[in-house]
């Protein structure tokens, strides 16, 4: 079964499970429940700024042309015809959004100071203050923009999910426990589970299993966030691979 | 900190933006580990364990249930509408991920936890009946044991819903808050902290009566069964927004206050429609409110616990006080001089402000007496609407006054479904929707119907409402063709997207009918344009065109656009491609050709005559202009000044000004800022919500070297001289701020400190 062969908006019903935020979208390009679609790319967009970020400033604006441009650029996709642009054959969201980035800059210099009056205003939040803190921390020099794009992506992606595992984490009062288990998701460490097991005066065995569940997790969140952006579930490690090969 | 620069695993030095410290490589390593799980989070693929139950698979665990259907799937576990049979009632089965009771701890916590959440009795607090794990009922099956909660059924609607609805009122907020107060107050009496107060676990029944989902759940579920806590489609983002800040950051440490921060959030969502995040206004500056609710509203929302409301209890006197005792208007006036600001031209603010101002204080008794939320039976059909527990009690005719004085509350369409109606009943609706329609909306609702619209096709689908009904209905609904009242561009620009706004109904398949339009001609100057008929869509209710404009001279022209559009029966459209003229459309119920001028406005592109202005009430400073904060930074030998203003869209009107620091009897030079209000007189389509200022900002953040020998001072001088060589030839522009300002004694902030 594919993605597509199954009614892709089917939030309606309950039995089926509910579809990504990109399928959302592409089904809204294909003219059914607009304004969820519109919703969903909002959310994408919130998530997937900084890596145009990085990309305008790579292009080599400086960062406040590249923060308006970013801003722009959400404003007039998430305006009325955005849908209407998201092309209706199936890909990955993160090629649509460069995409569609790399042909507003080139619309924009066109048009140069000639303002477009859209109908609503809609406001991305830029987090303003963070993004060049960010930018300036990463290595940049010997890349081109699209791979700083996909970088910065790839980063994305990670941020997200380990700042959610951490949430889950917090949530359920294990805060701590996160805090020094994390970097065993970058690999088995004995000597860490010893440690951790002493400091809670746990067994080194419970500190494994709490890792080795904490890895589980990770693996989900991390699938999960990846489908949110491609279009069918055989994407998904493609997308991991490629991402990868960015960093 | 050396060893944390490398990563343990792979040896790679690690980036400074590494997420969380770690190894961006090892990570996707870790990930990819998985992907022969990967498609498994696929939401639309599913898995034996994640398959929830279909209703007839669970009548072999429940016996005394009958399962009717699902009603809800959230991130932790799936709900069930059933009927207990013993006690013919209707009852909530919830039931957790059927992987989650393999886990023997967990089961065992579940049933202590639970046996808590069952104590709590309170007329807002969902009750619990009963709990437990079901063991397959025979070896053969495979179905898994289940984790189950019976609950009380709630007919009506999640918070969420409402939300979504766009149909709270500030009056209905008031009503809500102190209902969720009191659970809390009761559960933490208690020693019952909720974690997870939101939107979608706060039930709305259809008395009105608000009852809490879910208390103590997000504990026991939130990390023992990893499988669930997150929704397949990001609900647990939707979860943080609404999380205090301490049960991020220290989990160990939440207590009660935790449940009164969410709280803070939903009430400041209920009154804004938006979250609290960043740096976030206080309401009343969003909309109009009681300005002393900022107060309690900010206050719940304090990052530091000791900081908030101590109990749910000191909340709930708080908002039933302003509620009881309505204030004057004057804390509203701020935001709607703001708002007129931002609909009107500069030169028509002034009077518009003293005769809005002249309405509000002549509405003054009317407008406080409709803040308060206690129930009175002497209220006005239009107010009656909104109050559930009085329709309740109203008389069916009343009921229906109420409904097509205020057709767009949720409660009146519920407390109708409980009476019978006889057709003289759905035509007296039927031609109260219209004349509302007619009356409040002469030109179209812009907005989706959303509470009427379920009533309305019930009403069609047992055939209850005529063609010519409809059709009434649906011409006024969908109102006239309309663009914008003027359009402006710069000569030489070829590019223009006019917008005419009819109403897109296609997906709303109101009264299975469908409003089709067809952009049949555009002239400027009585000149034809060419459209590209594959570009229209007849879905979209929304005309735009990427047009190719011939060159127009500066001046004023005259665009005229003529659309065909239709009523169409939804049925019959079967099959017809989204981009067929009309031409080839079924036979419509009603078609009509419609016109309507727009003026376009060409602007010379060296257009630089901006006009000096001076009077006073345009001033930007304190309107708008605003010096956010002076830093210095480094030492007696070189130091620099980091000046930062914040100017935001509310400008009066255009600034462009040269920035000179004066410490002492230093005079540094900054550079320059500017700000251009692209709103001048382009209305937006939208008339109702007003033209949308939207600003043209040069660099909002100056910095200067401070020359060596300027005395060290903890106060200087801003001085902003206009410079109108700053404003870049703009369409929309065409005044600016004239007046030198001087910022005095600004407070110098040491970057160390």
């Amino acid at each position: 079964m594919t993605a597509e062969s199954s009614n892709p908006v089917s939030g309606s019903d309950p039995l089926g499970f509910a579809p990504t935020h990109w399928t959302i979208v592409l089904a809204a390009a294909r003219g059914t429940a607009e304004s969820q679609g519109r919703a969903a790319l909002t959310e994408l967009c919130q998530t997937y700024w900084f890596p145009l970020y990085a990309y305008a400033r790579r292009r080599g604006e400086n960062e406040h042309t590249a923060e308006d441009l970013t801003q722009a650029f959400f404003t007039s996709l998430l305006s009325h015809d955005a849908l209407a642009r998201v092309d209706r054959d199936k890909g990955k969201f993160r090629a649509f959004l460069l995409t569609a980035f790399k042909n507003f800059l080139a619309d924009e210099r066109d048009r140069q100071q000639a303002q477009k009056r859209g109908g609503q205003l809609i406001v991305i939040s830029l987090d303003g203050r963070d993004s060049e803190s960010r930018y300036q921390l990463e290595p940049v020099q010997d890349l081109s923009p699209e791979r700083v794009f996909d970088r910065q992506w790839a980063l994305t992606v990670l941020d997200r999910v380990l700042n959610r595992l951490q949430a889950e984490w917090a949530a359920a009062g294990k805060g701590e426990l996160f805090a020094l288990l994390q970097r065993t998701l970058t690999g088995d460490q004995p000597e860490t589970y010893e440690a951790i097991a002493r400091q809670f005066g746990l067994t080194a065995g419970a500190v494994k299993s709490s890792a080795h569940r904490l890895r589980q997790r990770y693996r989900e969140l991390f699938h999960t966030e990846i489908s949110q952006t491609v279009s069918s579930p055989e994407a998904i490690a493609e997308e991991i691979r490629y991402l990868m090969s960015c960093l | 900190m050396s060893d944390t620069n490398f990563c343990p695993q792979c040896g790679l030095r690690l980036a400074p933006a590494a997420p969380h410290g770690l190894c961006p490589g090892c990570l996707f390593q870790e990930a990819l580990q998985g992907t022969h799980e990967a498609t498994a989070c696929w939401p639309e693929k599913t898995r034996a364990d994640h398959t929830p139950p279909a209703p007839s698979e669970l009548a072999s665990q429940f016996p005394d249930l009958e399962i009717l259907e699902v009603i809800g799937r959230g991130g932790m576990g799936i709900v069930y509408k059933a009927r207990q049979k013993s006690l013919d009632r209707l009852v909530a089965l919830k039931i957790l991920s059927p992987a989650i009771a393999r886990d023997p701890a967990f089961a065992e916590r579940f049933s202590r936890e639970a046996r808590v959440m069952a104590l709590l009795s309170h007329p807002h607090v969902v009750a619990v009946y009963d709990f437990g794990t079901t063991s397959a009922p025979d070896a053969s099956s495979d179905s898994p044991p289940l984790c189950y909660l019976l609950m009380e059924y709630v007919d009506g609607l999640t918070l969420r819903q409402l939300l979504n609805s766009g149909q709270l009122s500030a009056t209905q907020a008031l009503a809500i808050v102190p209902q969720i107060c009191a659970a809390l107050q009761y559960a933490h009496d208690k020693g019952i902290v909720h974690r997870d107060i939101k939107p979608e676990n706060i039930l709305l029944d259809r008395a009105g009566n608000v009852k809490i989902a879910d208390f103590g759940l997000a504990k026991l579920l939130a990390l023992d069964h990893h499988e669930l806590t997150i929704s397949r489609t990001g609900q647990v983002l939707g979860t943080l927004h609404y999380m205090a800040p301490e049960q991020m950051e220290r989990p160990t440490e939440v207590d009660h206050r935790a449940d009164i921060y969410s709280l803070g959030v939903v009430f400041y969502q209920m009154l804004t429609g938006e979250l609290p995040l960043g740096k976030f206004q206080p309401p009343s500056q969003r909309v109009v409110v009681d300005a002393r609710l900022d107060e309690v509203v900010l206050r719940a929302l304090e990052r530091e616990p000791d900081r908030r409301y101590q109990r749910a209890s000191a909340l709930q006197s708080q908002v039933e006080s302003i509620s009881a005792n309505p204030s004057t208007i004057s804390g509203s006036v701020h935001t709607t001089r703001k708002r007129l600001q931002a609909w009107l031209p500069a030169g028509k603010r002034r009077l518009a402000l003293l005769a809005a101002l002249g309405i509000l204080l002549a509405c003054g008794a009317f407008w406080t007496a409709n803040r308060i939320s206690r129930p009175d039976s002497n209220l006005n059909p239009a107010g009656l609407a909104n109050v559930p527990w009085e329709l309740k009690r109203a008389s069916k005719a009343r009921v229906i006054e109420a409904l097509t004085a205020n057709p767009e509350t949720p409660w009146t369409w519920q407390e109708l479904e409980s009476r019978s109606l006889s057709a003289t009943d759905d035509a007296q609706i039927m031609q109260g929707l219209i004349r509302w329609l007619r009356t409040e909306h002469p030109r179209g609702l812009r907005s989706p119907l959303s509470w009427s619209s379920r009533y309305l096709n019930r009403m069609d689908g047992e055939h209850r409402i005529t063609d010519a009904e409809k059709v009434e209905f649906l011409e006024c609904l969908y109102g006239d063709l309309r663009g914008p009242r003027q359009a402006r561009i710069m000569a030489g620009s070829s590019w223009w997207h006019p917008q005419i706004e009819l109403k897109s109904v296609w997906h709303d398949d109101l009264l299975g009918m469908a409003f089709m339009n067809e952009l049949l001609e555009m002239k400027i100057d009585g000149e034809p344009v060419s459209l590209q008929p594959t570009s229209q869509s007849w879905k979209t209710g929304r005309l735009a065109q990427p047009l190719t404009l011939p060159i127009l001279a500066p001046g004023r022209h005259e665009v005229t656009l003529t659309v065909f559009s239709a009523l169409v029966p939804t049925a019959d459209l079967v099959g017809i491609s989204d981009t067929a003229p009309h031409t080839q459309w079924p036979r419509a119920l009603k078609s009509w050709q419609r016109s309507c001028q727009i003026p376009l406005l060409v602007v010379e592109s060296q257009n630089r005559n901006f006009k000096p202005v001076t009077k006073s009430e345009f001033s930007p400073v304190g309107r708008g202009l605003a010096i956010n904060s002076i830093v210095i930074r480094g030492n007696a030998d070189l130091r620099e000044a980091g000046i930062e203003f914040t100017i935001d869209r509310f400008l009066p009107v255009s600034i462009a000004c040269d920035v000179t620091l004066k410490i002492g009897d230093e005079r540094i030079p900054c550079g320059s800022i500017f700000a251009i209000l692209a709103e001048s007189d382009v209305p937006s389509v939208d008339e109702a919500a007003g033209p949308q200022p939207a600003l043209i900002t040069g660099k909002t953040i100056l910095s200067a070297q401070i020359p060596a020998g300027t005395p060290d001072a903890t106060t200087a001088d801003l001085i902003l001289t206009p410079n109108p060589n700053l404003l870049e030839p703009n369409p929309y522009a065409d005044s600016y701020w004239a007046e030198t300002i001087v910022f005095s004694h600004v407070a110098l902030r040491r970057a160390d400190r």
